[in-house]
């Protein structure tokens, strides 16, 4: 597990990347509120479905009950990105983000191999 | 309530399904076959000004989604829309089912992930993009 940010006062734009996103959540990576602009998950070398879990809020969440704002399907063997239009995402709170293998939100399982996970954000 | 299915020619999401007024009763086989993908999902509850709502797309081996539970089954899919907002996601590589026989369901609710099976209060209109 690797997490590197570029987040600093020359780009408005700022970016989330982790070598190893599991079930372990990453807490409030936009540091309050923000727009969020894509999120790619790289699942291109896993031929297992993962499912992104995500939380508008500041607070700690518990991974096996909180109920998630936001759940992603990635689909097997699919580097998968996703956008959300020239408004962005508006996360209210602070993005809390986790990936694990199954869709129930008491799944804790993390998937079956290192997958990276970038997020743009501002 | 209206829905409606559309099949456009050329684009990578040929079909779209367009309902005006979704609620927490399951919308049945969006995309009118098995094994669709979905690429692009619209909710806009600029006429729900009371709660956030919360659209969960399952994926069930029943067109009619006979076996399926708003509130107890776990949606492969889950987009928050805070009240009187729209919120756009696209996915363009698609969301694939994890089985071509399996079909996709909606329903619009003001709980975030898997429980509850509360409708809003407003009216809140769902777009998905699929083929």
């Amino acid at each position: 597990m690797a997490t590197t940010v570029i987040d600093n006062t020359y780009l408005s734009s700022k970016v989330f990347y982790e070598t190893d996103l599991d079930s372990g959540p990453f807490n409030n990576i936009t540091n309050g509120a923000g727009t969020v602009h894509s999120i790619t998950i790289l699942n291109g070398a896993n031929a297992n479905i993962q499912y992104l879990k995500m939380y508008d809020t500041a607070e700690e969440i518990t991974a096996n009950s909180t109920e998630a704002d936001y759940v992603f399907r990635i689909s097997a063997s699919t580097d998968t990105t996703i956008t959300f239009g020239s408004a962005g995402l508006a996360v209210v709170n602070g993005l809390t983000v986790r990936l694990v293998q199954g869709e129930a939100t008491s799944s804790t399982d993390d998937p079956q191999a290192n997958l990276i996970a970038e997020i743009t954000y501002s | 309530m209206a829905d409606s299915l559309v099949t456009l020619s050329g684009p990578r999401a040929t079909l779209v399904f367009k309902e005006t007024a979704a609620n927490a009763t399951l919308e049945q086989n969006v995309f009118g076959k098995a094994g669709a993908i979905l690429y692009a999902i619209k909710v806009d509850a600029t006429q729900n000004t009371g709660e956030d709502v919360f659209l969960a797309i399952y994926e069930n081996n029943s067109a009619t989604a006979s076996n399926l539970t708003v509130g107890t089954d776990h949606p492969i899919t889950v987009v928050k829309c805070a009240a009187g907002k729209t919120v756009e996601v696209l996915v363009p590589c698609g969301l694939a089912m994890s089985s071509n026989s399996n079909y996709f369901h909606a329903a619009v609710k003001t709980s975030a992930g898997t429980a509850g099976n509360t409708a809003p209060t407003g009216t809140v209109a769902i777009t998905l993009l699929g083929a």
